[in-house]
């Protein structure tokens, strides 16, 4: 059934004839269609239909008509896309709707899907004709994510807000937050202030205890939108001190908390902001504007472990000093068709993943610029003089590496399933070729696939393949939980990347605990950014979901000035500050290490500090 | 109440698909060979598998569950909303010489002939009112019924109702009927929202009172603050006066200096304004919250049509013509 039709509620209700007025401070907006005229109309031109109709029509208005909140009416709607029915989040939804008049913190704990009770909430609003104008704020590298989740689970099409002009025909609204709340200081006024202007059916604001802060933008941005219903999603309501929750609160319900003296009397012990001087008391005011449930509460959810495995790989010395080569050329050799270097940035940022993927890759690479008038003759000459030599390679250390390590699993065990990812499709094409030679049965998946595709190539590795080997873009928001092998044949460089891929089998409904292979070669820098970002970040035994909220906090989620993460970008920027001496690197890498060390710290104990006070 | 509920969508769901296949089997309905137009509508080929439910519906593939208010229901009341608006139906009214002699107005007459004359029209207007605030909506139907820019309170089922033509009927502009069957509907909306406005009224007294509070301790908060400061300052000035060492002097200059920049600052920011459109700002916000909204469709307009007559008519030994109304049941 198209769905996307949902009910009459959201067509424009442009034919009205309205009125509004104010009865002892109440307002009332009464209208009459403009359709009403027609009918008249039709009955002036003697146009009769069957009066039969009518009372169908008034029966089907009576079993049209909604029930009061006691249940989620659109959840049947959304049934067949969610992969579990996990009680706790209707009971959440409804509780929003019913109990706190769509105004309240949710505040589970990472893992428990508040992103699925918010988004039943925006359906529920949206099936009953409560919701027109929904905005949702996301943290910059979730957008996509929440775009997609809405988009497969609750057949909702949210358009991303960039542009301030894009406001005015933004129904349903999704914005990075960090990219509105922009202010300028010259006009004294948000560089989004149109959204301003609109009022609001629902806001949903995620990861909020970003708004801890008064004196921020950020805290002022949303607080000057207007809005009917406001749900604001952290498992972390605060961090540092008691005054951040009360600030959070002042954006839900002002006053709610009384003024921020008459807080602190009552609710704080004199000169700790941090200690509450009457739990009890604030846990009940809380609880008038809060949910909050804990992992450990909610059945019906299991979450497996992630066993990270780094696999070296000792390349031949002429693979090394092929590697070598492509390195001096990007750092030394590489020049347009002027002879002017060419920016190392971008360089690196391009052309340093593909060489580090796979020798099939470096090959493209180079057979690329060999061809490409745009490069000078000096780089050109270097390149085929590199190409030569690995074409003179008759061994593949890596792609041997990768051979012994499905043996090694199948022996482990033989019926187990593997998502091998790479990020290039020319090395996707060069290992499908190798392991089909080697009577591996396969599936590929890439992007470009249509749906109809892609349902297939699924059913296939679920009933008939072993192996999936894929690129990121091809399986991006799919779900393979019924797979707990991942192989990454190279790495992005990118944390949020590699997360999506272990997003993909570490799921609700995985059973197993998720071995994550990384293949590295050793001695050369990437073996120390797949250590940093598989043993330091991915795989350290937080649940899925808390690795972005701690690069958020540490405003490391954003895209840099080179439109790479600004993680990522670190990583580069390192690569080219160190001139390929490794130890440079390695120092470099250390510390960013230290910083995410840091970083996962303060959350570990913000969620400690929280949960001493709200469970 | 549930169970009710579900019977009620199922006797609704016959009777729509009435022209269709329908086989029930085992808690399923299976609808197939369906109006194209409806299924072109829903956007779905049938047969449709509908239970009624919830567990039911976990087990059959593809089955749509019914239930009040869901998805499918509510696309059937879409399909028909722009149907059955309009019906021209005929009461059957031969008047009966007994019945008419009852009339008080013909007690000392005696009618001689009764003979149809020109026809009548009653208008009836079917109104579905729609109300809805925080997060709750609910729907009320009026039937108003005009005649001659008069609402009557007639019953209207107790006559026969005949095959209408509409070649018997002049064109009938209703633009005046519509207006007073309006302003009817406006007078029963208000008797209607009645409780609900009770309801909603508490809660934006609650919020508003909330709201009030909390921006009258603030600006009374920062009315202190600054009062405090302004007698601090005095305080230190008239300290001053009596103060003979350089070094007390000059401490006592510096802290006076610095309260006066506070208390300038306080007053420069003018947290009074300020606080006061934030209040306005979230006051309004509550008041849109607790918005009423009614919506107001018409969704027909039946108009009923009926032969008067003329009763021939002796009285006080003249005869007369009279016109006799037998819906109404009035002499004219």
């Amino acid at each position: 059934m198209d769905k996307t039709k949902i009910v009459s509620e959201l067509k424009p209700q442009k034919d009205q004839l309205q009125k509004t007025y104010l009865d002892s401070g109440l307002k009332i907006v009464e209208s009459f269609s403009k359709e009403d005229l027609k009918i008249l109309e039709s009955i002036k031109s003697k146009h009769f239909e069957d009066r039969k109709i009518l009372e169908l029509k008034l029966r089907s208005e009576e079993a049209a008509k909604q029930s009061e909140m006691t249940k989620l009416i659109s959840y049947p709607l959304i049934k067949g896309n969610l992969e579990y029915n996990l009680p706790h989040q209707q009971e959440g939804a409804l509780k929003i709707l019913r109990d706190l008049d769509g105004r309240a913190l949710l505040a589970d704990e990472v893992g428990l899907g508040k992103t699925i009770t918010a988004g039943m909430v925006l359906k529920e609003c949206i099936v009953r004709g409560f919701v027109r104008r929904a905005l949702i704020l996301t943290p910059p590298s979730l957008v996509n994510q929440w775009k997609e989740e809405l988009s497969t689970k609750f057949d909702l099409d949210f358009k991303e807000v960039n542009k301030e002009s894009e406001w005015e025909n933004a129904g349903l609204a999704i914005a990075s937050i960090d990219k509105v709340k922009n202010f300028n200081v010259s006009t004294n006024e948000f560089k989004h202030s149109k959204a301003h202007e609109i009022y609001w059916d629902i806001i949903i604001i995620d990861e909020a205890h970003k708004l801890k802060d008064k004196k921020t933008f950020r805290w002022r941005f949303v607080d000057k939108l207007q809005k009917k219903r406001l749900l604001l999603l952290t498992a972390t309501p605060f961090q540092n001190d008691l005054i951040e929750l009360y600030n959070l609160l002042s954006l839900l319900r002002r006053g709610h908390l009384g003024t921020i003296s008459e807080f602190r009397s009552s609710f704080l012990v004199d000169g700790n902001e941090r200690q509450p001087l009457n739990p009890r008391e604030l846990k009940r005011k809380l609880s008038e504007v809060m949910i909050r449930r804990r992992r450990d509460e909610v059945k019906g959810i299991r979450y497996m472990t992630r066993i990270p495995k780094i696999d070296s790989i000792n390349l031949s010395w002429q693979e090394k000093n092929a590697y070598e080569q492509v390195v001096d050329l990007l750092l030394l050799h590489y020049f347009d068709f002027k002879g002017e270097p060419i920016s190392t940035n971008l360089a690196a940022y391009s052309v340093l993943p593909k060489i580090t993927s796979s020798s099939k890759s470096s090959i493209e690479f180079l057979e690329n610029l060999v061809a490409n008038p745009k490069y000078h003759k000096t780089t050109q000459d270097i390149a085929k003089r590199i190409i030569t030599d690995f074409k003179r390679i008759t061994d593949d250390t890596k792609i041997k590496k990768l051979i012994e390590l499905i043996h090694e699993i199948n022996n482990r065990d033989k019926d187990t399933k593997i998502l091998l990812y790479t990020k290039h499709p020319a090395t996707l094409k060069y290992i499908s070729d190798i392991l089909r030679k080697q009577k591996f049965k396969i599936t590929e998946f890439k992007g470009g696939l249509t749906p109809d595709e892609k349902t297939a190539r699924i059913k296939e590795f679920k009933e008939k393949t072993q192996i999936l080997v894929s690129t990121e873009t091809g399986a991006e928001g799919l779900n393979f939980q019924f797979c707990s092998n991942l192989i990454n044949y190279d790495l992005p460089w990118n944390p949020m990347a590699v997360e999506q891929r272990i997003g993909r089998l570490d799921r609700i409904g995985q059973k197993k605990n998720i071995f994550v292979y990384s293949l590295a070669t050793k001695g050369t820098m990437e073996e120390h950014v797949v250590d940093l970002i598989i043993n330091k970040m991915c795989c350290i035994g937080l649940v899925m979901g808390e690795l972005p909220i701690i690069l958020f906090n540490m405003g490391l989620d954003s895209n840099g000035q080179s439109g790479s993460s600004k993680f990522e970008e670190r990583i580069m920027n390192a690569f080219l500050d160190s001139k390929n001496n490794l130890h440079r690197f390695t120092s470099e890498i250390d510390k960013i290490g230290g910083e995410i060390n840091k970083g996962i710290k303060e959350y570990e104990q913000t969620k400690k500090y929280t949960s001493q006070l709200l469970d | 109440m549930e169970k009710a509920n579900q019977n009620n969508s199922k006797e609704f769901i016959l009777e729509f698909f009435k022209d269709s296949k329908i086989k029930d089997e085992r808690g399923v309905l299976t609808i197939s060979e369906v109006l194209p137009e409806f299924e072109d509508f829903i956007g779905k080929k049938s047969p449709y598998k509908l239970v009624f439910d919830f567990n039911l519906h976990n087990k059959i593939k593809d089955s749509e569950l019914i239930m009040q208010g869901s998805y499918f229901l509510l696309s059937i009341r879409d399909y028909l909303s722009d149907k059955g608006q309009t019906s021209l139906l005929k009461i059957n009214t031969t008047p009966n010489l007994s019945e008419i002699s009852k009339i008080p107005k013909l007690k000392n007459c005696k009618v001689i002939e009764i003979k149809q004359s020109s026809y009548e029209f009653l208008s009836e207007f079917s109104f579905l009112s729609n109300y809805q605030y925080l997060n709750e909506k609910k729907q009320s139907q009026n039937k108003i019924l005009v005649k001659n820019r008069e609402v009557l309170n007639l019953d209207l089922s107790k006559f026969k109702i005949q095959t209408s033509n509409k070649d018997e009927i002049p064109e009938i502009d209703l633009s005046n009927a519509y207006q007073i069957a309006k302003n009817r509907l406006t007078s029963n909306v208000t008797k209607e929202i009645k409780p609900i406005k009770i309801i909603l009224k508490e809660k934006l007294d609650r919020e508003l009172g909330r709201i009030k509070d909390h921006y009258f301790k603030q600006i009374k908060e920062k009315d202190e603050e600054v009062e405090r400061c302004a007698e601090k300052i005095k305080l230190l000035k008239s300290k001053l006066k009596h103060t003979f060492y350089d070094r007390d002097i000059s401490i006592l200059n510096r802290l006076i200096r610095e309260s006066q920049e506070r208390l300038e600052n306080l007053k420069k920011k003018s947290y009074k304004s300020r606080l006061e459109a934030e209040e306005k700002f979230h006051v309004n916000d509550e008041v849109e919250k607790h918005v009423l909204s009614i919506k107001n469709n018409l969704i027909n307009v039946t108009l009923y049509y009926y032969p008067t007559y003329d009763l021939d008519i002796i009285t006080k030994g003249k005869k007369v013509v009279q016109k006799y109304d037998p819906v109404l049941k009035v002499i004219y």
